[in-house]
């Protein structure tokens, strides 16, 4: 059942995530977005906003507060990013997907230049997240689900699962064997499929620990890269031969 | 009553762009929530509000959310055949070469172009723009030409131009995406679909 690579992986999305215990101050933010910036040229200031409407006056009262959240950072391609915020640091690759090991590079640039400037804040949560969409194809816009995802809920009504469904939204979260790292696992359709003639379904496999994490040197990549084979060994479960077949067509 | 939105900037304007949250006739509670929502921050250095942003800026958004788009369908296409439409969309989306009076080409028309693209698994077309923001893909093979005007939602505007036996033939029409190989059937569309350059690996 191992598997690492396929010839056209289903990941959307593949994102590693820092979160620290507290948060660094906005010039601390602005300084890690231009360095960040000689990598990733393309920046986008992110915003909280906070809007609250009083209809009772009239005419009717708007009282905004519009806060820095921090940056969104993207390469020329646009398919890798970089989301700073200020407590946070998030390393995201958009399909095509180009491998473990490059991410973690990635990631590692990105980690090098942040932690410069929150040496002393513990890092309180770290998340491996892959977005994966199966794409079937099938002209009459039904399949079976469990044919290709093994996480679909159970249907009273039809035991067999022969019935169309247009629509689930399946959710666990438990700890996985491998501790620290516990797991959030969501499936549902994507609707509407994004390919002509296909059922697309979506597989979001969130592994993240809280616990027991070093905070420096090589010793947070070994923790990080432990989580590779929790997340693989989550997703070839929770997949079929029918999907295996796919990613390699 | 008393109306309360929070969230980032994202979650901000796709709640206004629903207007989800807001009831259909508080038609003035809505544009005040839009004009609260493009407040500048003390921080922020550009683009107080979209009515004035540059056509530099309305071009590269243009640009990058063709490729954040292209992401989406990616698994299904070729590096090589992405990295050069890339260079094509930068070229075409380019501000030397736009015209200032058309619009920048659409999300809804890209996303038309990409379905069509893998559901042809054909070679990569050229590439333009019409004035109302709709993707131009053409093909042309010696004297024949399909040139299809990508509109959202899968409609197809499809032009062909072919000489059969010395004389020349036109046509166009409109039609969807997933009808267009049987609309083209009398005029051999595989003579501009098929090459070495496929869509999908």
């Amino acid at each position: 059942m191992s598997r690492e690579t396929y010839r056209r992986p289903p990941i959307t999305e593949a994102v590693i995530e820092f979160r620290l215990t507290s948060a660094i101050d906005k010039l601390g933010v602005d300084a890690i977005s231009d360095e960040l910036q000689r990598r990733y040229p393309h920046k986008q200031d992110q915003f909280s906003f906070d809007v609250q409407i009083d209809t009772a006056a009239a005419p009717p009262l708007v009282r905004s507060n519009v806060k820095p959240l921090g940056a969104r950072l993207a390469s020329e391609d646009q398919a890798d990013m970089v989301i700073l915020q200020e407590n946070s640091i998030t390393t995201v690759r958009l399909a095509p997907y180009q491998g473990w090991e490059k991410l973690v590079e990635q990631a590692k640039s990105n980690w090098k230049i942040w932690r410069k400037r929150c040496r002393n804040i513990p890092v309180g949560r770290v998340g491996i997240r892959y977005i994966n969409r199966i794409d079937v194809p099938t002209s009459s816009g039904h399949i079976r689900v469990k044919d290709f995802i093994r996480i679909v809920p159970e249907d009273p009504l039809d035991p067999k699962g022969e019935r169309p469904l247009t629509g689930y939204l399946a959710q666990l979260t438990a700890r996985t064997p491998q501790p620290p790292w516990a797991a959030q696992i969501t499936s549902t359709p994507v609707n509407p499929p994004p390919l002509v003639n296909h059922v697309s379904l979506l597989l979001d496999i969130d592994v993240s620990a809280e616990s027991d994490i070093p905070s420096s040197g090589q010793r947070i990549w070994d923790f990080v890269d432990a989580a590779r084979p929790v997340k693989n060994w989550i997703f070839e479960t929770c997949i079929t031969e029918n999907s295996r077949a796919l990613f390699d067509k | 009553m008393r109306y309360a939105i929070t969230g980032s900037s994202e979650q901000v304007s796709r709640v206004i762009s629903s207007r989800q949250a807001i009831t259909a006739n508080d038609k003035v509670i809505a544009e005040a929530v839009e004009r609260a929502s493009y407040v500048r921050a003390p921080w922020q250095e550009s683009r107080p509000t979209r009515s004035v942003t540059s056509l530099d800026e309305r071009l590269f958004d243009a640009r990058a959310s063709f490729k954040v788009i292209t992401s989406r369908y990616a698994m299904h296409l070729g590096t090589d055949w992405r990295d050069r439409l890339f260079s094509q969309v930068d070229r075409l989306l380019d501000a030397d070469d736009w015209d200032p009076r058309d619009a920048p080409v659409t999300p809804e028309s890209v996303r038309t172009f990409l379905r069509l693209m893998v559901f042809l698994k054909c070679r990569r077309p050229g590439l333009g723009a019409s004035i109302d923001g709709n993707l131009i893909a053409s093909w042309s093979t010696q004297q024949n030409y399909l040139t299809i005007v990508c509109r959202p939602n899968d409609e197809l505007r499809w032009t062909v131009s072919v000489t059969t036996d010395g004389r020349r033939e036109t046509a166009a029409g409109t039609t969807m995406l997933t009808r267009l190989p049987a609309v083209l059937s009398a005029y051999d569309p595989n003579q501009w679909f098929d090459n070495e350059g496929r869509a999908t690996t």
